[in-house]
């Protein structure tokens, strides 16, 4: 299902992410910015909001999710970002 | 009459009085404009995510209201105003809202929007004419008569 982009032939690596979207599996609608869990679970270690390919989340969820985490960041449930030590 | 719902953060170091005279000022201005909390949850005192005001930690209270539209600019004046409030955020029930869609798209043109709520997952009453309603209020169910 990816594309082949001309910058992906030099990667290395390329995860095939075949995985199904967490939320639609589940058939969810609502997406909860108060279930810090799941928000945390789809931000990267930094704290980002994980893309898509990484996730593996239908389009649609990741709009609703980024809101989402983006309500969780307002209210100090989830980092904007996090510093790691080296 | 719409639902919303509300998450305010209070400075730890507060008393509790003062957590109850927000949800009493929520209450009132509520109740001003023909509403009335409907749920209550107090989280207590966690940690944020990060410093706000030099503060790890944070009081929050999470309320389930619903009132008329006007009452919500007058309550988040109330709340930006009050500087023992970190935080606070108002949104629409967004479970609520995904059920009225749900309603809407399922029902003919004619009949009314303001319907009995189908089927939650926190036991609600199942809607009487939806009776192949599955339990869980986020799934969207096929249309019957599609």
């Amino acid at each position: 299902m990816a594309k082949t982009r001309a910058k992906d032939k030099k990667k290395k690596r390329r995860p095939a992410k075949k995985k199904k979207c967490l939320f639609c599996s589940e058939g969810m609608v609502v997406i909860d910015y108060k279930d810090t869990d799941m928000m945390r679970k789809m931000c990267t270690e930094r704290g980002k909001i994980a893309p898509r390919r990484n996730t593996g989340t239908c389009p649609k969820h990741q709009r609703l999710l980024a809101t989402s985490i983006k309500r969780a960041r307002q209210l100090a449930l989830v980092p904007f970002i996090k510093e790691y030590f080296r | 009459m719409n639902k919303y719902e509300m998450i305010f953060v209070l400075q730890a170091d507060e008393p509790e009085s003062e957590m109850e005279t927000r949800v009493e000022k929520v209450q009132k201005v509520v109740a001003d404009h023909d509403g009335q909390i409907t749920e209550r949850n107090h989280w207590g005192v966690r940690h944020l995510a990060y410093e706000i005001q030099h503060e790890t930690r944070g009081n929050y209270m999470h309320l389930l209201f619903q009132s008329r539209g006007d009452a919500i600019a007058i309550l988040d004046t109330e709340f930006r105003l009050d500087d023992k409030v970190l935080r606070h955020l108002i949104v629409v029930d967004e479970e609520w809202k995904a059920r009225n869609e749900a309603n809407r798209a399922r029902r003919r043109p004619t009949a009314a929007i303001e319907a009995p709520v189908v089927a939650a997952p926190v036991a609600h009453a199942p809607e009487a004419s939806v009776t192949e309603e599955s339990s869980a209020v986020e799934q969207i169910p096929a249309d019957p008569e599609a």
